[in-house]
């Protein structure tokens, strides 16, 4: 699905981390890996250090906090905010959605629309689609986009796979109507088939959570995880993510008309260094151009990944003039999308640490 | 190259017997994080950069069928 939307504009990004850091030197021996490997592990992989919230922390938790810092200093009118999207894998329950929480515990106006779509990695994009469409309506001003994911609650303490990169974070977005702002280009795409490559089995109505499904059963490749845990494919997710990634950006390109050159900066999902090593490969994509580092300090926040890295990787003053910034998102669903979009002049672009 | 292919997986996998994965059933064995350490380690013993789109299972189908394929890489 090829996007086109014109006077739009991102106003301001916050990312929200918490406190709580742990480190993969002090975790490996939860893990079957050989002790040889953990080096390596470290520098390939990014498996290094991660932030993850306390085991009564939810998402909606981080989002409140995010939301007050930004109107206790005066960066953000709560009241003017029309609609509320939310994306997230980790809502608080299952019924409501958690944007009725977060505008319940902020005290947010009547007068507006909450919505949750549930989305992983490529949820900032699905987002801002989400986003920019309700602008496009005419019937909304101002709308902030939450993606928030406490994917830590759901792996299991063994799972070698997923376990030593998953980070919890949540991240507000502010879009707005800019007149003379754009164009921003985008494309979206969905694999349905492929539904179960990363999935939590049990929670849903089709396995209902018990007792059988908390217990662990070890792999072949010795990761011990219940039901009620994360699953991925890594393989099935890696040959996705280099089949369809790199086609997905030239096509952006091409329709957009705008030359790889004059793109500013790359801004992925961030798997893994080595996935991003070989997307940049693939692109002919400078390294400085993308970063990659996100890993290693955060751990990988699925949807809110690219506004972490937007905020933890450039400064807001760098936004004074226009940047011209691709981004792209891929995971779950299997989903893949990409934005081709100038942000400047942005109200906030910060980290708190709660 | 054979040699060089034996010696990394073997660093990477050393309970694999590789005498049985000679023509096939390799793939079977690797998981992701197999192959992902196979690729780095190779990559930095042969001086070259593997493309993304060739780290496929296909590729890693026997020990042979590796081999192989890193000599057209090199070419």
């Amino acid at each position: 699905m090829r996007i086109r939307f014109a006077d739009f504009a991102i106003r301001g990004v916050q990312l929200v981390l918490p406190t709580h850091e742990v480190s993969f030197d002090d975790e490996v021996g939860s893990y079957n890996f050989p002790p040889h490997q953990s080096a390596k592990l470290k520098l390939v992989m990014g498996y290094d250090r991660r932030r993850v919230v306390a085991s009564d922390v939810t998402s909606s938790d981080l989002v409140v906090a995010g939301f007050q810092d930004l109107a206790a200093r005066g960066l953000l009118d709560l009241d003017t905010i029309d609609a509320l999207v939310v994306v997230t894998q980790t809502p608080d329950y299952l019924i409501p959605g958690t944007s009725y929480i977060i505008q319940g515990r902020l005290g947010l106006p009547q007068d507006m629309l909450c919505l949750d779509l549930n989305q992983g990695c490529a949820g900032y994009i699905v987002g801002l689609f989400t986003a920019f469409s309700l602008l496009g309506s005419g019937n909304f001003r101002r709308v902030a986009l939450v993606n928030v994911d406490v994917v830590s609650r759901l792996v299991a303490v063994a799972d070698r796979n997923s376990r030593p990169i998953v980070g919890d974070a949540a991240s507000i977005t502010v879009v707005e109507a800019a007149s003379g702002h754009g164009p921003i280009y985008g494309n979206l795409k969905v694999d349905g088939k492929n539904w179960d490559a990363l999935m939590v089995p049990a929670g849903g109505m089709k396995i209902r959570p018990s007792l059988q499904t908390a217990v662990p059963a070890t792999d072949a490749n010795g990761n011990a995880r219940a039901l009620d845990n994360l699953v991925m494919k890594g393989d099935a997710v890696f040959n996705f993510v280099m089949q369809e990634v790199p086609p997905m950006i030239e096509a952006l390109l091409a329709d957009s008309g705008i030359a790889k050159e004059s793109v500013d900066h790359f801004v992925f999902h961030q798997p893994n260094p080595f996935m991003l090593k070989k997307l940049a490969e693939k692109l002919e994509v400078a390294r400085c151009k993308m970063p990659m580092d996100l890993v290693p300090r955060y751990g990988n926040s699925s949807g809110v990944s690219i506004p972490a890295v937007l905020c933890s990787s450039f400064e807001r003053s760098y936004f004074d003039q226009p940047r011209l910034m691709c981004l792209g998102g891929f995971g779950v669903g299997l989903t893949w999308g990409s934005m081709l979009m100038p942000v400047r002049d942005l109200a906030f672009l910060n980290t708190l640490e709660v | 190259m054979h040699n060089i292919v034996v010696n990394v997986i073997q660093s990477v996998r050393p309970d694999l017997i590789l005498n049985d994965h000679e023509n096939d059933n390799l793939a079977d064995v690797l998981n992701s994080l197999d192959i992902v350490f196979i690729v780095d380690e190779l990559e930095n013993k042969l001086g070259i950069s593997i493309p993304a789109e060739k780290i496929v299972p296909e590729n890693f189908e026997s020990v042979n069928s590796l081999a192989e394929f890193l000599r057209a890489c090199m070419k």
